[in-house]
């Protein structure tokens, strides 16, 4: 009980403040401590946490099979695909070169297994997002607020703009874009559907020929060229959005942080 | 009419999952049946622009930091990128900081020298370094002290008798650092614990998912542009693919009889317009048909 909870709490604690102290007090041991030391042993302890890993991954779907717990038939091929690449990795080779140099030997069993197994069945399970994304977008983008439709213009002026087809998009169909949005927002306040329908009509067929004036079809200006809309979008509204989600998190971090080395959090103990 | 939209609405999704098939599978069976012009985005031109900076002899450091999942999307940038590298007779080091990029390493180098684009010696012109556990660890290890990190190549050799490894210490050793990623360890933990505090430049190129994570660094000027995704990969395919086009005849470092061509991620660009343009009209009709069967109800 001693050494799973108040020694590791204590052990916890003083790394947690020798860490931090590093940073603050000009010491050469503490230096050599936090910028030697410490990133040693994390590296070690990393790599023993796979081999933990590993044997954890065994006893959990070895379990699983024996007391038929649900959808034990998939553990199956779990530890099949498992215990395949151990025995291709630490027993059979296949090749020339000796054991170990043999994982990145393209004649090795265990390297086949890598390049005509594991690489296209892990290509498919990520391709496989476009076919949700594709579903979930039919179902999911539809105009049901502000916020909603703010989210769905972007998503589609991304979706186009990044791709070469994007390019190829005439500048009057942004201007019926922008047009069509102005119109959405103020749809509600424009009661008679004639007057609403004339006015959505005469100001896309003004603004068009406006353009034709100003020469717009040989060289448009930057907001109706969907990558350059798209460049806009990524480096103004998405970068002030990442840029409070990042100060949201580091501050989160700064907090737990201190919980722990303070020993207020305990729950990395297991509790 | 009417009842037909309202209809799409509650549309079998096995149809919209048949229709997004074919319309990848179509443009990647028949590359040649949509040509489509590749518009360089600003940040693949940055990454360019940064490279063509670098003069002979320069120091590059390359961080592999992805795997068999997203090999399609990274991989092309990562080849192309070696290309214009060992066109400017650049030096080039590759460290792995995924379990599986020791393999992705030795494929895009492995590509690269197929190709017999240029006269390439192990431990002279590049340095490949296997796994090292830890993440960003790993890459604080490489910007106080790489010898402390990697004690021996890919192949066993010394790194005192690696000829390549003259005068390279730490990070700060580097002309240049890349990373090409798609997750964690990844762009941010090299600007946060190696090239921002020791000011080396870097660059990325990851994922397009990754792309809204690390585009403030972008913007701030930590990251020298980013090849987002596909597009990304296959906007810097054509631009190395006329570089070495112009360089073929004047450049000393290029074999003229040699293999060509433009990269994988180009010839996916028409299979992605045509995907992305296809889910853009999935989106109109879900709307339509939510629009008429509210106003119906």
């Amino acid at each position: 009980m001693f050494i799973k909870r108040q020694l590791a709490i204590v052990v916890m604690i003083s790394m947690g403040f020798l860490a931090l102290a590093g940073q603050f007090i000009n010491s050469e041991s503490l230096r050599e401590f936090t910028d030697k030391d410490a990133p040693q042993w994390y590296m070690i302890i990393a790599g023993f946490t796979a081999f933990l890993g590993c044997l954890n991954l065994l006893q959990l779907h070895t379990t699983n099979v024996i007391r038929k717990q649900k959808n034990w038939q998939y553990s199956i091929f779990t530890l099949l695909g498992f215990l395949l690449m151990i025995f291709f990795g630490f027993i059979y080779n296949g090749s020339p070169a000796d054991l170990g140099p043999h994982l990145k030997n393209e004649y090795s069993a265990f390297y086949w297994m890598y390049n005509y197994v594991y690489l296209p069945l892990s290509s498919t399970m990520f391709a496989l997002l476009a076919f949700f994304v594709a579903s979930a977008s039919y179902r999911a983008f539809r105009i049901r607020n502000f916020e909603a439709t703010l989210l769905l213009i972007s998503g589609v002026l991304l979706m186009l703009g990044r791709v070469p087809i994007g390019a190829l998009i005439p500048w009057w169909t942004v201007i019926v874009i922008y047009i069509s949005i102005l119109f959405a927002l103020f749809a509600s306040k424009i009661k008679n559907k004639k007057v609403f329908f004339f006015s959505y009509l005469g100001v896309n067929i003004f603004i068009i020929v406006l353009g034709f004036f100003l020469n717009w079809n040989i060289n448009s200006p930057d907001f109706l060229s969907i990558p350059l809309i798209q460049e806009w979008i990524m480096a103004v509204p998405a970068t002030a959005g990442s840029r409070a989600i990042m100060i949201g998190i580091a501050l989160g971090v700064v907090a737990q942080s201190f919980r722990i080395i303070t020993g207020r959090e305990r729950s990395i103990l297991g509790d | 009419m009417i009842n037909f939209l309202i209809k799409l609405g509650s549309i079998d999704r096995k149809i919209i999952f048949l229709l997004i098939a074919l319309s990848v599978l179509i443009p990647l069976l028949y590359p040649n049946l949509i040509e489509l012009p590749i518009k360089v985005d600003k940040n693949t031109e940055i990454v360019f622009n940064s490279i063509s900076e670098l003069k002979s002899g320069d120091k590059v450091l390359l961080s592999f930091a992805y795997g068999a999942s997203t090999k399609p999307e990274v991989h092309p940038m990562a080849i192309a990128l070696l290309k214009h590298l060992f066109a400017k007779d650049i030096k080039v080091f590759i460290v792995s900081l995924w379990p599986e990029s020791p393999i992705m390493a030795n494929q895009a180098i492995k590509e690269i020298v197929d190709t017999k684009l240029f006269n390439l010696t192990e431990g002279i012109d590049y340095a490949l370094f296997d796994y090292k556990t830890g993440g960003f660890i790993v890459i604080k290890g490489i910007a106080e002290n790489f010898r402390e990190v990697y004690k021996q190549d890919h192949n066993g050799t010394l790194i005192e008798d690696l000829v390549i490894m003259n005068n390279v210490y730490s990070v700060s050793d580097f002309n240049f650092v890349f990373d090409f990623s798609a997750g964690v360890p990844g762009n941010a933990e090299w600007v946060q614990y190696a090239c921002d505090p020791k000011k080396i430049p870097l660059s990325s190129g990851c994922t397009s998912i990754m792309v809204t994570d690390a585009i403030p660094y972008v913007e701030s000027g930590q990251l020298r542009g980013i090849l987002a995704g596909m597009p990304g990969a296959a906007e810097y395919e054509k631009m190395v693919y006329d570089f070495l086009v112009e360089e073929l005849n004047t450049n000393s470092n290029l074999n003229n009889d040699s293999l060509l061509t433009k990269g994988k991620a180009f010839s996916r660009m028409s299979a992605q317009s045509v995907a992305h343009l296809l889910m853009v009209i999935f989106i109109i009709l879900g709307n339509l048909s939510y629009y008429f069967s509210r106003k119906k109800n």
